[in-house]
């Protein structure tokens, strides 16, 4: 089988169930440890964003999350039915070059998706964000 | 997450082992700012035992630099790769002194 998907809750302890997902699928694969780092800081920022901002309801919802191999590169799909949010339009990217004092707590886990995925596009379909992410093998 | 703190001349050593990732990292977070709050403004974080930091990783180092101001300074040592990829990408690199080694960062 070459997708892997997982349904998680928009609780933060659910990072766990992410993170061996994300395992399992490296080592099932056979991927390097980089890449492990990689996808597990990917879909951690992703998915914390989602927990933290998509909804102001209070109630349970569904994060579902896929990875797919096709030939030469991973393509990940995060689909959450929370406010829409496209974190491809979050401009200016994070002040890196600013000193300390000045240095903003927020936007550093979009710009690490952004510096670490080849590709980051964005799509609402009905009341639902879909998130698509390609990196490079 | 585990912390160990010794004292190295007037310096908190501190190393750290584990994931920082957003469950963990405030955790770490309250630790750090108890030893500011104590009085220690001056840390060398080992991240040795670090194998993997998400962004809530690196804003907990930079709250905990924010209250330590211009009275001190955290700074970092013994890196693994990925993590130090991750300060790089960032800009963390500028803001903090990184060091490949304890000496190095105790010396400053």
């Amino acid at each position: 089988m070459s997708k892997y998907a997982i349904t998680l809750h928009n609780r933060i302890e659910e990072l766990r169930r992410l993170e061996e997902f994300v395992n399992e699928f490296v080592l099932e694969k056979r991927l390097p440890d980089c890449n492990l780092f990689e996808l597990n800081l990917v879909l951690e920022e992703i998915f914390t964003n989602i927990v933290f901002y998509a909804f102001k309801d209070g109630e349970a919802h569904d994060i579902l999350i896929t990875i797919e191999q096709q030939d030469s590169a991973l393509c990940i799909r995060v689909e959450d039915d929370g406010m829409p949010f496209d974190p491809t339009l979050r401009e200016p990217p994070p002040d890196i070059d600013k000193p300390l004092e000045e240095r903003d707590i927020g936007g550093l886990g979009i710009h690490l998706v952004r510096n670490l995925m080849q590709e980051v596009s964005y799509r609402r379909e009905g009341d639902r964000n879909i998130l698509t992410l390609i990196r490079k093998l | 997450m585990e912390l160990k703190i010794s004292t190295e001349n007037d310096i908190r050593y501190v190393e750290v082992s584990g994931r920082l990732d957003a469950v963990i990292s405030a955790g770490l977070q309250d630790k750090l700012m108890d030893l500011v709050q104590a009085g220690h403004k001056k840390m060398l974080v080992c991240m040795d035992q670090v194998e993997y930091i998400s962004s809530s990783g690196l804003r907990a180092f930079l709250a905990v630099a924010k209250k330590v101001g211009h009275d001190g300074f955290i700074r970092f040592c013994c890196m693994q790769p990925g993590v130090k990829e991750v300060f790089t990408i960032s800009g963390f690199n500028s803001i903090f002194g990184i060091y490949d080694t304890k000496e190095e960062g105790l010396a400053g």
